[in-house]
């Protein structure tokens, strides 16, 4: 897999990325995908101009309403307008996703490089420790965490983050294990090009798509997590608008008040959905020895 | 094969240490004073210092690590639950049976309806079965657990009022939580299932077999299924740590009284103990499932039990091959 | 001589992304009872796609036979339905594979997939079709206890050795070899050649030998056809076709083969590739390369003429050369 990517990358760098550009605009799904996605980021950064009212807007005039042209999603418990928390709630969920990733990457990706790299007893070393991390199930290990360090988004971040750095650990050290081995890299050492230039110019480059792949498809699963652990009381707590928080919330109404428990719900799915597409998009994309 | 299954056992070993010493640490380093959840906010600073010392709290990390390790090891004994008194192994051990009991169910559903509909689609690529089943399974994987738990009450106990919402009395009591979770899992066993055997389908050795004259159903059966669920066996292996770690939500979702919710409560009344020795018990059995998956990998796939066979009839096979080519 | 093959017409075509490759281009063949036949070409000149037609594994999708006819024994194979091909594939018609890595399927013993076979077409017990496997296993020199074995417990020699001996098992009246012996080592080669030579003498198999080694041809076949770009160039005995050879692609594949008799400087390869079959040219598929190609060749495709008896040549030139003499 790796080694398309080298090949590829190594010819024409920018002509690899454009092609991958281009075939991921062929996916349809992957476009959903990437539509979905930017819409959302543009709820969570216009939250304050999109959404019709304040999170925290109590209105106990119109507790449990349902779906009305005044409240299109109706209201909940305390009268807030669901809408609104839906539209907040997609800042936390991506925030969580991304800085949970972003620090699984780092830490995962340096030790899985530091893994790659030497080899040896290193490599042994933390190999050993990353698959005992990975004899827990990670929702498992992210509860734990989370229960241990009590709620709060940073907490809920780390937790998620800890329990997906194995993946990424195990992800880098093979891209580099694959790279350092190809031919071209020799090439590149028997010019004598220096192994900083080897590592920026060739070895980075080349890890970036797996990482990619592999964190569109993580981010995924980390706002699963996070809302998996607000559901549980252990993320996020309310009043902050949380779409695994307001289900938890809405889960004692569910006998008559469905629509508090059903759009949140939605809500995580059509992230979700979009970061999979999006992410089987990439993949294809960036890996064209899979396409047939 | 005993000898892979021996060295199989070995091999855990390790990691069963290893999966001690995390949930140890992540419960060290847990604020809090076990002394007072003990005792109660009333409790005397002489009393506190006592039952500090009895605990051995003032011991350094290492000797409580060791000292833990022994105990779970050579007693069975995971402490004391501070709720209610009573040791940690035995609350745990009667509230496992449901959680595993709930597992089996849904992966037995999972494993049911992601192979099959695995199967059909891919060897009917793009029928409207095909359609129909990946666009469920996409569904499917994007679907949050407790949430499907949750819509999965909504229509079938509030809507249609056939199955019941919540507890555990009888056998109805099962149908919904095993299905949410079994089928929600059934997602990705069946996308890896169709993609597995799409692959395989394309082989050589399948060509092999229909230029054999062989019936197209024994080629699916005999040839390519074979070889198609070696990696899926991986995956199943995986999701059923998934449905340990679901089984944490849909069992409060659906109030079952298994050892995930017993976890979760307990983590909402700081029981540390408990819920230390709950994520132990439901880690380890995670690491005994994958050593069944491997177990029955190397049943699959001859290729992997010849690995560990000895060295030298690997090498006199190599010298045959070659003296009598 | 009785024809055990004819091939009339026989179009074959892939269809992908609204592009349609013509991978086999009315195509006529006609096989003798017990010859052998060498089919020679470049890769992607269509050899494969042919000998698969005959076999009725054309992959659908992509591929579909458009028209034509495929004569065995009398019959028309493309008019046959399934299950009649069923058995007629392995038990009258079996073919040898080009890449013996592949083409055993990894997860069963090496014994029991020449078994299946056997139980696929004789009516025989298990235990008949092991005896049988074991002589079949023996037959082409591999010690019967071996049986047992799987795929990647042998060599790539020993592995074409078993492919061998599946195509081999029902005694088949039409062997289609394609490229048996490009796989393997050269000094492997010889053995795995003579093998299929030795068995096929002895079980008065006829045979299509699909290869680009004109050396190997020389060596097994009594005809030659030619093939390029879906199409049959040139068609004679073997004496025929390589000392009087007509068509210019002949003479090109002959004039890339290094000679040590005679010491020339250079080769002399043929200029440019093979044309994008999604878009032959319009008139001789070859006029792009053809060093003597005419104006007429480059609008008008040449039909089949028969220069000497039993020698059929697709080329303008040739003609012209005759109202010449």
């Amino acid at each position: 897999m790796q080694k398309a990517h080298a090949e590829t990358g190594k010819t024409v760098k920018t002509g690899f990325w454009r092609d991958a550009w281009h075939r991921l605009c062929k996916n349809k799904g992957a476009m959903l995908g990437l539509f979905l996605l930017l819409a959302l980021i543009l709820c969570a950064l216009f939250a304050g101009v999109l959404a019709p009212y304040p999170y925290d807007l109590q209105d106990y005039s119109h507790t449990f309403e349902g779906p009305s042209a005044l409240h299109l999603l109706g209201t909940d418990n305390f009268g807030r307008d669901i809408l609104s928390r839906i539209i907040y709630g997609a800042r936390i969920s991506l925030l969580v996703g991304f800085s949970s990733i972003i620090t699984a990457i780092i830490v995962g990706g340096l030790l899985g490089a530091i893994s790659g790299f030497y080899g040896g007893r290193v490599d042994n070393a933390l190999m050993r420790a990353m698959d005992i991390l990975m004899s827990i199930p990670g929702m498992l290990m992210a509860i734990s965490l989370a229960a241990a360090m009590g709620p709060g988004l940073a907490n809920m971040v780390i937790a998620i983050a800890i329990a997906d750095i194995p993946g990424y650990a195990r992800v880098v050290r093979s891209s580099v294990l694959t790279i350092k081995d190809q031919e071209y890299i020799e090439a590149a050492q028997c010019i004598g090009a220096s192994d900083s230039r080897i590592i920026l110019r060739h070895i980075i480059p080349n890890c970036i798509a797996p990482i990619i792949v592999q964190a569109t498809l993580g981010m995924a699963g980390a706002i699963l997590s996070a809302s998996s652990l607000s559901f549980l009381g252990l993320g996020i707590q309310p009043p902050t608008p949380e779409w695994g928080s307001m289900l938890s919330a809405a889960r004692q109404y569910i006998m008559n008040y469905p629509h508090m428990c059903i759009f949140p719900g939605v809500a995580i799915m059509i992230t979700i959905f979009a970061l999979n597409m999006l992410g089987d998009g990439l993949r294809d994309a960036l890996d064209p020895r899979l396409k047939n | 094969m005993s000898k892979y299954i021996g060295k199989r056992l070995l091999m855990m070993i390790p990691v069963l240490l290893g999966v001690m010493i995390i949930v140890f640490t992540i419960n060290f380093l847990t604020p809090g004073d076990p002394a007072r959840m003990i005792l109660g906010d009333g409790a005397t600073p002489e009393a506190l210092a006592q039952v500090t010392e009895e605990l051995g709290l003032n011991d350094p990390y290492l000797v409580q690590l060791g000292r833990y390790i022994g105990n779970v090891v050579f007693k069975l004994d995971l402490g004391e639950s501070y709720m209610t008194g009573k040791p940690v192994f035995e609350e745990i051990a009667s509230r496992f049976p449901t959680t595993v009991k709930l597992a089996i169910f849904s992966v037995s559903i999972s494993v049911l309806v992601g192979v099959s509909a695995g199967i059909i689609s891919a060897t009917k690529q793009y029928s409207i079965f095909d359609r129909i089943a990946t666009s469920f399974s996409l569904l499917g994987v994007s679907m949050p657990t407790f949430w499907a738990g949750l819509m999965a009450v909504l229509i079938f106990s509030v809507k249609l009022g056939w199955l019941p919402a919540s507890g555990s009395y009888g056998p109805e009591y099962w149908v919904l939580p095993s299905f949410t979770l079994g089928l929600h899992s059934s997602a990705t066993v069946m996308r890896m299932t169709r993609s597995s055997m799409l692959e395989v389908i394309r082989a050589d050795y399948i060509r092999t077999a229909r230029a054999k004259g062989q019936k197209e159903k024994w080629v699916i059966i005999t040839h390519a299924l074979k070889n198609a669920m070696i990696p899926v066996v991986t995956v199943i292996g995986m999701q059923f740590g998934g449905l340990l770690g679901g089984s944490l939500l849909i069992e409060t979702v659906f109030a079952i009284p298994g050892l995930g919710k017993y976890i979760i409560d307990s983590i909402s009344t700081r029981d540390y103990p408990v819920v230390q020795g709950g994520v132990l018990l439901l880690a380890i059995s995670f690491s005994l499932v994958n050593l069944l998956v491997d177990i029955l990998y190397a049943y699959l796939d001859p290729r992997i039990k010849s690995q560990y066979k000895a060295a030298k009839k690997k090498k006199g096979g190599a010298k045959n091959a070659e003296s009598t080519c | 001589m009785e024809n055990i093959l004819e091939i009339k017409d026989l179009t074959i075509q892939y269809r992908a992304d609204n592009r349609i490759v013509e991978a086999v281009n009315q195509l006529n063949l006609t096989l003798g009872k017990g010859e052998s036949l060498g089919l020679v070409g470049e890769t992607g000149a269509g050899k494969t796609t042919t000998a698969l037609g005959i076999m009725g594994l054309i992959p659908d999708p992509p591929g579909i036979v458009t028209g034509g006819e495929i004569i065995f024994e009398g019959e028309d194979l493309l008019k046959q339905n399934k299950k009649r091909m069923r058995s007629i594939r392995g038990k009258k018609i079996s073919m040898i594979f080009q890449d013996p890595m592949t083409s055993l399927n990894p997860v069963m013993t090496v014994g029991s997939q020449i078994a299946e076979s056997i139980r696929i077409h004789e009516r025989c017990s298990k235990a008949e079709a092991a005896t049988k496997a074991t002589e079949m296993l023996e037959l082409v020199g591999i010690p019967g206890e071996r049986y047992g074995e799987y795929p990647h417990q042998f060599s790539g020699g020993m592995k074409q050795r078993v492919v061998i001996a599946i195509a081999l098992s029902c005694n088949p009246e039409l062997l289609l070899a394609d490229e048996p012996t490009t796989a393997l080592d050269v000094t492997i080669q010889a053995q795995v050649l003579d093998l299929i030579v030795k068995l096929k003498k002895e079980k008065q198999t006829s045979m299509i030998l699909i290869t680009h080694d004109l050396g190997i041809v020389a060596e097994v076949c009594d005809k030659v056809a030619i093939m390029y770009a879906g199409e049959i160039v040139e068609y004679g005995s073997l004496e025929q076709i390589y000392n009087h050879t007509c068509h210019p692609y002949t003479k090109g594949l002959f004039g890339s083969i290094p000679d040590l008799d005679s010491h020339v400087k250079r080769l002399s390869p043929i200029p440019g590739l093979m044309p994008d079959p999604a878009d032959l040219p319009a008139g001789c598929s070859f006029c792009p390369r053809c060093t003597c190609a005419c104006e007429r060749c480059e609008s008008e495709n040449p039909q089949m003429i028969e220069v000497e008896t039993g020698h059929f040549v697709k080329c303008f030139q040739i003609g012209k050369e005759e109202e010449h003499v």
